[in-house]
């Protein structure tokens, strides 16, 4: 089938699919009252008698579809509502949080996805001996870890005990200032890529100071999930025909477990990293809030808490798109990566 | 083609499914004609009470009796605090220092239940009800366990059972449905003045007693007989009198007035305490930061101030902003006509104007503007400046906002929809090179003037607001710009954030911090600025925090009563702290006279 | 049932798959003796609330009558990690049993029949697999209110889609298989193909899963708790007791270790419950995987 066609039909099921989010969060928070609604908008309980007229000001009382339909409206001419937890319109709050995740995010998806090969193709190449069993209790270790604990240890010892050597929040105080003022450009506000695009080699290094350990702490929780499947994968592969082939034909163990096993073992890697990517790309709350590196993950968790609707559903919107995108690469490189797959047929 | 579109309205159903099976459930009403869930059986049948049970005044007081405050305060708020008799606490014009208290007397609570007017011998029929507390908090849990346990002790046959509800859910609970037997909310200042909490506790439409069904016409009438008395020995009596009818009526379990305690780093020092004042830093004009060899915490960001809390700025607009985070930030900004004369809640001090003048007999406030004040990014400011500040407040009066604190002194009403514009046009005027406000009683003079001083008076500066699509100041553009739904609509709400004050505006990074930066045309030469800037950031974990303020990278931090004793453990050698500081908020259990509102 | 034999041996012939057994056995063990060695004082309402001993804030060291300490506001440790073993596997039990009565009736219905079902169930799925499930979770508790009851419902919804996807493709690959037909050609209804043919075949990845999945729903419900969603404060699970720890991870300078107790110990318990089933379940995986490779 026809790539071009093939993407332009998975874009298309992007709309009823963004529809049907939207459409069953906003279900779930009609169960609120107007009045259980409309608190989101006061700060303070003095303000408990606006209530009333908040419910008007904002239609909370109309019925369900009445306020979808306003919702949707609104969407179509390119307007997603204020997020009250971010303090400016959904559509600037996406864009404002979006910075911070995407740069753990692009720190921690190769950590994550490399160390994992790695370790599962030890696991896998030396299969029940104590290589396999210590590989296996560490990544399922990182993995029964609760986040926050192993976040707020690590802010504790490297933070506190070691005397500010690695700080949380994103920047230190001179360094901020130095990214707010007009002697920095800012251009995709990830403090990484923009230091080193306004070859600036201090703001560099304190940004990633500041990431070290918040990337550890996602990282050290995700690592376990690639392992366990690169390993079942490299056994399954290790098992095949063709292997056997290269052994008999004489070849090294080494070439036969890197080159040849290993190229088959990735395909379902490859699949489950775009997820994971995916994943950090839609916020680790938990790793956010320790560390006080403030991404859409931590503004969605506010959103939701709290009860923000409109955030919400530009959230849902947000991550939809994500998932769908992800999804379709994913789809494509496996085609090419498995010549045995075709576009758009059904797959195992 | 058509398998596509086939499979596309497989979503539609899908997602019409979803939605069906969620709605569906809250569609089915149904259940028990019960007016409140909490109220077990809805008779007293000793598995539940009647909708009405705590309007017979010995059920109220026997509850009152019933609680442990000593315990209270020891453990909910860590010791920081004093039992209050009513709502007028220590430092509110008006307070009582002999005023009745209950004290935690089973015996005296026993005596009361078992002689109950209504409902005869309580303590032989017994009852079931839920108190109800905002999850997460825990001091309030602790208050309804010690309620639960002190009514248990009265006798074993009151058995009162522990539910935590979401804040929003309260919220609407209280205004709503008011189906809760007995919840607990607190108030605090605006201004120092009896009648500012007298109101809403006391006061049948005032913005608490309102909702729980206690007050009548002639309670509303002593009140406002206080309020306006203007020979000071009988208001004062007044109020005592008012004291001493909380007391005897019992609408509520008062609980007790906390008393703060700020937690600097070494090198910090000048704090000086205003219980007034919004900031949680209070007045940083006379902060100092310098390196301080006795404390071990490193000296950083030298010239620079950072504070951390937990709470979000709501707007920069001094009209809008009406919770403390907000108000702190727009004072550094923006300035008022007077202020708080150090730890004073009475004294005062010119600030944008140069001295003032009451005159009685047509109940004027005269203001003298200074000359030669420039805005930041904008003009001199002249007297048009403020009297449009006030005229704006008065006609954007956003829902919930302080703008009630002008309405009630200068046009004895609560809101823009009881006026219109001729009168708040004639309330502030210019005259000269002073400003006039025409309040509508003398009783208003130091109650005005506490209201001035607060952050919702700043001055702004009128081109610049009308500049950047603020109102214009014609009646015909009123209607534009009244009642905002979003705070993003209004024109000051964050980057044009623009005053005379000692610092500037830098930079919003919402959700993360505010950083303003000193400000270098201030007019006031002689004044000292401590700080090249301020940053106040949001920081939500505690342990974060506290590593901060050890480590330098923050200079005060916002630390919860529960974790006093753990940070007084550090504080020897490294930080500077303050005790003991006597904050206007109060706590209080309400008694709900009618549960599940009266009939329609 | 010899498979089932079968399976055991090779468990125990495992060390690292005995030690998960052996542990989860211990959790199994503390959850029945919980009511014996932390008896619930008389009067109290709800075995699950943790009983206070006073209302002090700080946490206080491993004593007498308090043998792992107290966490903030006085709840003792040891009775609730000894009660919260029964929650836990309350939670976690409750949730995987339900997802997969969810899944395995709408993944078989979608896998079996084919067609519109199948579309339907898949798409919608498909709407509840795009959306992060914490997010997801967050907002369903915070609706329903904080408890651990909507903490379980929560999960369920966010839980189900997987498996209803994972046993839908496990029933398309069985029901081609040559027994199936067979039982179809004799004439079997669908209902009874499905039960007695294609479910039990089908269900060993799930069952797979779930195993390890017991530790992903007790790390998911500590991690609700932590953001002030999960079971209330005083509640006997870990998550909560977790939570009430967080402010006293770091002590005092000169002993940053100084409320260990109130941290580690119920993070402990977390830690060795979802590492034994997931040792447990990654045995299970290594025992099944080579007979669903042979088909």
């Amino acid at each position: 089938m026809e790539l071009r066609s093939y993407i332009i039909r998975r874009l298309l099921l992007l709309i009823p699919v963004l529809w049907g989010v939207t459409v069953f969060i906003f279900g779930i928070t009609m169960f609120f009252s107007p009045i259980e609604r409309a608190s989101l908008y006061i700060t303070d309980i003095k303000q408990i008698s606006a209530l009333p007229e908040i419910i008007a000001l904002y239609g909370l009382d109309k019925p369900f579809y009445v306020q979808y339909g306003t919702w949707i409206n609104q969407v179509f001419h390119g307007n997603l509502g204020w997020s009250t937890v971010g303090g400016m319109p959904v559509w600037d709050a996406i864009w404002h949080f979006l910075p911070a995740t995407l740069e753990l995010a692009i720190f921690a998806a190769p950590l994550i996805v490399f160390t994992g090969i790695f370790l599962g193709t030890r696991a896998a190449a030396n299969k029940d001996k104590p290589v396999d069993h210590v590989t296996r209790i560490l990544a399922i270790s990182g993995w029964s870890l609760p986040t926050f604990w192993l976040g707020l240890v690590l802010m504790m010892v490297f933070y506190g005990y070691f005397r500010g050597f690695l700080p949380p929040d994103r920047l230190s105080f001179w360094m901020d200032a130095l990214v707010n003022s007009d002697a920095f450009i800012r251009y995709t506000h990830i403090n990484t890529i923009d230091a080193i695009l306004n070859l600036n080699g201090r703001v560099l290094l304190d940004a990633l100071r500041h990431l070290i350990l918040p990337v550890i702490t996602i990282s050290t929780v995700n690592i376990a999930f690639i392992m366990r499947l690169m390993r079942s994968s490299m056994l399954e592969s290790l098992g095949r025909g063709y292997v056997l082939t290269a052994r008999a034909k004489g070849l090294d163990e080494r070439t036969v477990v890197n080159k040849h096993a290993r190229r088959n073992a990735l395909i379902p890697v490859i699949t489950v990293s775009g997820y994971v990517f995916a994943g950090l790309a839609s916020g680790a709350v938990i790793t956010e809030s320790i560390f006080s590196f403030k991404g859409i993950g931590w503004w969605a968790y506010q959103a939701a808490s709290r009860l923000d609707i409109p955030s919400i559903l530009g959230f849902a919107l947000f991550t939809g798109v994500l998932f769908v995108l992800v999804n379709l690469i994913v789809d494509i490189i496996y085609t090419r990566v498995d010549p045995r797959v075709r576009l758009g047929g059904t797959v195992q | 083609m058509s398998k596509r579109v086939l499979k596309m309205g497989w979503i539609v159903v899908a997602a019409l499914l979803c939605v069906g099976l969620t709605i569906l459930p809250a569609c089915g009403g149904g259940g028990p004609v019960l007016p409140s869930e909490y109220i077990g059986s809805g008779a007293l049948d000793g598995d539940g009470i009647p909708y009405n049970f705590f309007n017979d005044t010995n059920v109220r007081k026997g509850c009152c009796y019933a609680f442990n405050y000593p315990t209270y305060i020891a453990s909910a708020m860590s010791g920081q605090g004093a039992q209050r008799g009513s709502p007028v606490i220590e430092g509110l014009y008006g307070y009582n220092p002999a005023a009745s208290k209950y004290n935690y007397n089973i015996t005296k609570a026993r005596e009361l239940f078992q002689t109950s007017p209504t409902w005869g011998n309580l303590s032989a029929i017994g009852f079931k009800f839920t108190l109800l507390y905002n999850v997460g908090n825990l001091p309030r849990k602790t208050a309804c366990e010690l309620l639960a346990e002190g009514l248990y002790a009265v006798s074993p046959n009151f058995q009162v059972s522990i539910l935590p509800l979401a804040w929003s859910t309260i919220l609407g609970k209280i205004s709503g449905t008011r189906d809760m037997p007995l919840y607990q909310v607190g108030w605090g200042a605006d201004y120092a003045h009896a009648d500012n909490f007298i109101v809403p506790f006391m006061h049948s439409q005032g913005g608490y007693a309102a909702y729980q069904g206690y007050g009548d016409a002639a309670l509303d009438a002593d009140i406002k007989a206080a309020l306006e008395d203007s020979n000071s020995t009988t208001q004062l009596a007044k109020y005592y009198a008012l004291q001493e009818r909380y007391y005897q009526d019992a609408p509520g379990i008062a609980l007790a007035q906390p008393v703060a305690r700020r937690y600097f780093t070494g090198h910090i020092s000048g704090f000086t305490y205003n219980p007034v004042d919004p900031g949680y830093s209070c007045n940083i004009r006379v902060l100092n930061k310098s390196n301080n060899g006795s404390s071990t915490v490193p000296y950083v960001n030298a010239g620079n101030f950072i504070e951390e809390t937990i709470s979000e700025f709501d707007s920069l607009d001094p009209a809008w902003g009406y919770d403390t985070a907000s108000g702190e930030q727009v004072q550094y900004i923006y300035e008022t006509l007077l202020a708080f004369n150090g730890s004073s809640t009475s004294a005062f001090v010119p600030r944008l104007a140069t001295n003032w003048s009451f005159n009685l007999s047509d109940n004027t406030l005269r203001f003298t503007i200074r000359t030669g004040v420039n805005f930041t990014r904008g003009h001199l400011m002249t007297p048009e400046d403020v009297e449009y500040s006030f005229e704006r407040a008065m006609t954007q009066d956003r829902a919930g906002g302080p703008c009630w604190m002008f309405f009630a002194p200068l046009l004895n009403c609560m809101a823009y929809t009881n006026t219109n514009w001729t009168a708040i046009d004639q309330s502030v005027e210019v005259d000269g090179g002073d400003v006039v406000f025409h309040l509508c009683g003398n009783w208003w003079e130091i109650i005005f003037k506490q209201i001035l001083s607060g952050p919702w008076s700043s001055i702004v500066d009128k081109d610049w607001c009308i500049a950047h699509g603020d109102w214009n100041g014609t009646e015909a553009d009123i209607v534009n710009h009244l009642h905002p739904a979003l705070k993003g609509d209004t024109a000051l709400y964050d980057d044009n954030a623009m005053g005379t004050g000692p610092w500037k505006l830098d930079d919003w990074n919402h959700g993360v911090q505010i950083k303003v930066v000193k400000n270098t045309d201030y007019w006031d030469g002689t004044f000292v600025n401590p700080f090249d800037s301020y940053t106040t950031k949001s920081v939500n974990e505690y342990t974060q925090r506290k590593l901060d303020l050890l480590a330098g990278n923050a200079d005060l931090i916002y630390v919860p009563a529960t974790m006093f004793t753990e940070m007084d453990f550090e504080a020897p050698g490294k930080l500077n702290v303050w005790r003991n500081l006597a904050t206007l908020s109060f706590d209080a259990f309400f008694f709900n006279m009618i549960i599940g509102g009266p009939p329609a | 049932m010899t498979d089932w034999k079968f399976t055991a041996r090779q468990l125990v012939r495992n060390p690292l798959s005995l030690a998960g057994v052996i542990i989860i056995a211990i959790f199994v063990i503390i959850a029945i003796i919980a009511p014996l060695v932390a008896p619930t004082p008389a009067g109290a309402r709800d075995p699950y609330l943790i009983p206070r001993d006073g209302y002090t804030a700080q946490p206080q060291p491993p004593s007498e009558e308090h043998p792992f300490g107290t966490t903030e506001g006085q709840y003792d440790i040891f009775y609730g990690v000894m009660w919260g073993t029964r929650s836990a596997f309350r939670v976690a039990l409750i949730v995987i049993g339900i997802t997969i009565l969810i899944g395995v009736v709408l993944g078989s219905l979608a896998g079996y029949f084919g067609g519109v079902i199948d579309e339907v169930i898949m798409r919608i799925t498909d709407i509840f697999m795009a959306f992060p499930w914490l997010i997801l979770a967050m907002a369903i508790v915070a609706v329903i209110g904080p408890s651990l009851r909507s903490v379980m419902i929560a999960l369920c919804a966010v839980w189900w889609p997987s498996y209803a996807r994972l046993i839908r493709g496990d029933i398309l690959q069985v029901r081609e298989e040559d027994y199936v037909e067979a039982a179809r050609g004799l004439g079997a209804s669908s209902g009874r193909v499905i039960t007695r043919h294609v479910l039990p075949n089908a269900i060993y990845p799930a069952l797979i899963m779930a195993s390890l999945d017991v530790g992903a729903v007790v790390l998911s419900a500590a991690a609700l708790s932590f953001l002030g969603l999960g079971a209330p404060e005083g509640y006997a699970d870990w998550g909560q007791m977790t939570q009430f720890a967080h402010n006293w991870i770091v002590g005092p300078t000169n002993e940053p270790l100084k409320y260990w107790y109130a941290v580690t110990i119920p993070g402990l318990f977390i830690f060795f419950f979802v590492l034994g089933f997931n040792l447990l379940g990654d045995a299970f995986r290594d025992i099944f995987d080579p007979r669903l490779a042979r088909r």
